[in-house]
């Protein structure tokens, strides 16, 4: 019975354009903006063939070197030639070609020491910042192929530790972000509108009519409201590490059962809006005056701590400023689940305020 | 026996009194209709007798249950179609009548509800692809999921055009044979007529005749209808003291054109032709019907009953 009502409620979300487009496509289209302006601040990537002629250890050496470079991405081609033509066609930045005679001893002349052997390598022109990197990175492996290879001892060698002060990007500031604001939005537009229209429809009244308690109705509803938003935070997730490398530096148990915490609160509120509201349309006017300045205000573009502390001290007070906050220090920061005390007690007030709110405004039954 | 008994029951809503002091029964088996006017307490009798709404006083009792105090009880056991009630946007006709028939504990397979009312090609459609007439009988056959011993249907064919209407007719009928007792209400005469086996007339709350549409309209002073037109207008005089003729009126919007009561109507018809010939009337049309349901609706309510 509530299995039915929680699939059919399923399958109208997604065969509604409209609430398919605020639930997915909405928070998609913010990542994909936002992170589209982020982009471009990275050092880039050049594409690097190496062409193995000789392929021993020594050779493996040099493309075991050149393949530790993050900077480089590694094209799979077998010959000069077609590196060359890659080249021209812009689709590579520089092709190395190690050739069959690389790091073949002669004994006769040098006592077992491989005898020397040029590398060839190709590059493109018009790229000349992509051909100076692999320029100096070649010369750096190079020697020091050289130098083994004639048994000096490394005199000198460079710890490189990059101090990472966990540097997040905009994505990964926005990804926590833009998960609260589709949550928001998904409960209280979403279940305010479903609501009042089925209300309009006389379906609620038809459902009155059959042995089914009401409750059953809106907890099937409320489980599909759920399951959305785990689906949604999906897909916000995915989009913002596949196309823009964002992280979850926190866990994404915890992440998924704030979320779910805080649809809760905003599918209270929407059924409040329900029951405050005659028309679809005017549920769904009422519940965007609500969620348009809690998306500005409560954090999801920008961090709370920049508004004026007037506003701020207010603005905390918000269901969706407690959500929000857990969220991002769940992702950012990776807080723990005891971290987040002082949040976890106002989601937990709003909870209950949001359903004493919803349980004396929203009536099943037309008024 | 009866399957619905309605003892004297009254709704109001503030100062209007929408249901006033009615009492009636539904048999088993039979099509029962509620005909009247809009507003006049039809749906809300239905609503209070299908449990959807509370009575001011009066209790209605469905198949031995209280339909206030067990409306579980009455609920699982009755279909109800709604008046101007649509289902989900998004589920197809098929999905609809499964979700529905899981809020019952007994329910009829899907597939052979839709091809009650030959709608089984449409199972995957939604149901804003169906025409008016096939929504209708797609929100009948939805009243049917539980197998139910009683289908009330609100106004099952408002709005519908006169084929479809009797293609609804065809629809009801069918039901009523598989031996489902039915309650409709209608502000139709002719689906009253017929339809249904009996029919309360109700105006303002009341009943104001209970019984079949034929023996209503043989209890009438006039049950024929005799319309006479003239070649040119004459004063309503003319037709006065004629045997078996009880009154005369002008039709309205039409200058010769007369309408008369008689009783015995048949028997009266030669001394109406006789007086006509004598007093010299300039006749141009005679036309003799029986009279309908809404004949008794006007002599009933003294207004008539339109759409």
């Amino acid at each position: 019975m509530i299995g039915k009502i929680f699939v059919a409620a399923f399958r109208m979300l997604f065969r509604d354009r409209l609430s398919l487009f605020w639930t997915l496509l909405f928070p998609v289209m913010f990542i994909v903006i936002f992170g589209l302006f982020n982009l471009g601040g990275g050092p880039g990537s050049a594409r690097l063939a190496v062409i193995d002629q000789a392929d021993n250890d020594l050779s493996q050496r040099l493309v075991d070197g050149l393949r530790g470079i993050e900077y480089f991405n590694f094209a799979d081609l077998a010959s000069e030639d077609a590196a060359r033509e890659a080249i021209q066609a812009g689709d590579l930045a520089a092709a190395v070609v190690v050739p069959a005679s690389f790091g073949v001893g002669d004994p006769a002349s040098s006592g077992g020491r491989p005898s020397p052997t040029e590398l060839t390598v190709y590059y493109d022109r018009s790229s000349p910042t992509q051909y100076q990197i692999v320029q100096s990175v070649l010369n750096q492996i190079v020697g020091e192929i050289n130098l083994s290879a004639m048994g000096v001892p490394q005199l000198l060698t460079l710890n490189e530790e990059a101090v990472q002060s966990r540097q997040f990007s905009f994505i990964d500031f926005l990804l926590p972000g833009i998960m609260g604001m589709g949550l928001m939005f998904n409960g209280l537009v979403g279940i305010a509108v479903d609501i009042t229209r089925y209300r309009e429809q006389r379906i609620l009244k038809r459902i009155r009519a059959t042995p089914l308690p009401p409750r059953t109705f809106v907890l099937g509803q409320v489980l599909a409201y759920l399951v959305v938003v785990v689906l949604q935070a999906t897909l916000i997730i995915l989009v913002a590490k596949l196309l823009f490398g964002a992280n979850v530096y926190g866990s994404l148990v915890l992440l998924y059962a704030l979320a779910l915490l805080g649809t809760l609160i905003f599918l209270n509120i929407g059924f409040a809006i329900a029951g405050a509201s005659r028309t679809p349309n005017g549920a769904s006017g009422l519940a965007n005056v609500i969620a348009f300045p809690m998306m500005f205000l409560s954090g999801t573009f920008f961090p709370t701590a920049s508004l004026p502390p007037t506003i701020g001290a207010v603005v905390q007070y918000l269901p969706l400023t407690p959500v929000m906050d857990a969220m991002r220090a769940v992702s950012l920061n990776a807080e723990p689940l005891a971290a987040l005390g002082s949040q976890l007690l106002l989601i937990g007030a709003w909870i209950v305020v949001s359903f004493a709110l919803a349980a004396s405004t929203f009536r099943f039954r037309e008024t | 026996m009866a399957v619905i008994e309605v003892e004297q029951l009254t709704k109001t809503f503030g100062d209007l009194t929408a249901v006033d002091d009615v009492s009636f029964h539904v048999h088993e088996g039979e099509i029962f209709g509620m005909l009247g006017p809009n507003g006049a307490g039809k749906t809300t009798t239905l609503e209070i007798i299908e449990g959807l709404q509370a009575p001011t006083s009066g209790r209605t009792v469905v198949l031995g249950h209280d339909s206030h105090a067990e409306p579980e009880a009455v609920k699982a056991r009755i279909g109800v179609q709604l008046q101007a009630s649509a289902y989900f946007d998004h589920l197809t006709l098929a999905e609809i009548l499964d979700l529905f028939g899981s809020f019952y504990g007994q329910r009829v397979d899907v597939d052979s509800l839709l091809e009650i009312v030959a709608l089984g090609e449409k199972r995957n459609e939604l149901v804003k692809n169906l025409s008016g007439g096939q929504k209708q009988r797609f929100s009948i056959v939805a009243s049917l999921v539980n197998d139910p011993e009683v289908v009330f249907l609100d106004e099952p064919t408002t709005g519908l055009d006169p084929q479809a209407r009797r293609h609804l007719w065809e629809t009801i009928r069918e039901i009523n044979r598989q031996g489902k007792t039915i309650v409709l209400t209608t502000h139709y005469m002719e689906e009253a007529q017929l339809l249904c086996d009996r029919v309360a007339i109700i105006d303002l709350g009341r009943i104001v005749a209970l019984d079949s549409p034929s023996r209503l309209v043989k209890g009438l002073d006039s049950n024929y209808r005799i319309q006479l037109t003239t070649q040119e207008p004459v004063p309503v005089a003319s037709f006065q003291d004629i045997d078996g003729i009880l009154n005369v009126a002008t039709v309205e919007n039409h200058d010769r054109r007369y309408e008369l009561q008689a009783r015995p109507a048949l028997e009266s018809l030669p001394s109406l032709l006789n007086a006509v010939r004598e007093r010299g009337i300039p006749l141009a049309d005679i036309e003799v019907q029986p009279a309908t349901l809404e004949d008794v609706f006007i002599h009933l309510t003294g207004k008539e009953l339109r759409d």
